[in-house]
């Protein structure tokens, strides 16, 4: 068997894996808002996808967020598959204009997940997208 | 282009490994028992706090499998289930999380109609406060409803 372990994200030309990890010890807030590198005028089709659990809610976790940086931001969408923190289509511009996304879990104690990004479509294939900021809070809005 | 021969077992970046992709493979060429069950080297006399997910194919049925089981090892000899949950139309469904006779996390999973010719990885994703490198022990398709280990 090969086995690769260390601190290791696997990056290939259209998939990152583990590029960004999260989790808490509290309760600090139901909503989980991340700022990325994306930005306008970059005509990348984005997917991000969250995976963990949520020890709290007593839930897995697997959710994503889809986004396409056009002129504006545009052809936003969520996707829900177990219960553990909920993709809400809040996607927004932060207002030093960067794609943030916001997540949702009611009870939110000892929460974990990594984040993993797909371009695979043709415009902005093989992105290298990163994460800026990261919060857990009671803002159910924009929050950057 | 990296290529690596199967199975790689990969775990992530950051402390704690939170991902750790291809823990377990496992495959049936037999319809019935109903279900399988899987025993993790995760001792419930420690805390720790993961979740299991199965992805593969149920030829038997011709369903797509995504299903995981959230698990939280009390640390004073118990495994509960934290969170069991099946994606829709999945050829295996997350059945029950359990303590084995000898002190670890286990799990289970079924599928009344068919696991002839199904396969599945195994990938773990752990909490990184109460990290832990997984693995699986022992794995068997049977008949056993309740705790097999």
């Amino acid at each position: 068997m090969a086995n690769i372990q260390g601190q290791l994200s696997i990056a290939s030309g259209y998939q990152r894996l583990g590029f960004y990890n999260f989790s808490t010890t509290g309760a600090a807030g139901a909503y989980f808002h991340f700022k990325t590198s994306a930005q306008l005028y970059t005509y990348i089709m984005t997917r991000v996808e969250a995976i963990g659990i949520n020890y709290a809610l007593a839930y897995p976790i697997r959710c994503c967020w889809v986004w396409y940086t056009y002129d504006y931001l545009t052809n936003t969408g969520v996707g829900n598959i177990y219960s553990g923190l909920t993709a809400q289509n809040g996607i927004y511009m932060s207002s030093d204009g960067y794609v943030c996304f916001r997540g949702y879990a009611a009870n939110n104690n000892d929460v974990a997940f990594t984040l993993n990004a797909t371009h695979a479509n043709p415009t902005g294939a093989g992105y290298n997208i990163s994460i800026l900021a990261a919060s857990q809070n009671s803002t159910s809005g924009n929050y950057y | 282009m990296a290529t690596f021969t199967t199975p790689t077992n990969v775990r992530t970046a950051g402390s704690g490994w939170y991902a750790q992709y291809h823990l377990y493979n496992f495959y049936t060429s037999s319809g019935s028992p109903y279900y399988v069950h899987f025993k993790t080297n995760v001792s419930t006399s420690t805390e720790k706090i993961f979740m299991l997910e199965a992805i593969g194919f149920n030829y038997g049925t011709g369903q797509a499998i995504r299903c995981a089981w959230g698990i939280y090892t009390t640390g004073g000899g118990g495994a509960t289930a934290k969170g069991l949950q099946t994606f829709s139309s999945t050829g295996l469904t997350a059945d029950g999380v359990y303590a084995s006779s000898d002190g670890y996390a286990c799990i289970r999973a079924y599928n009344g109609s068919s696991f002839y010719f199904a396969g599945w990885i195994l990938n773990g994703h752990v909490h990184p406060n109460y990290s832990v490198t997984l693995s699986i022990t022992a794995s068997n398709q049977n008949s056993t409803s309740g705790n097999y280990y």
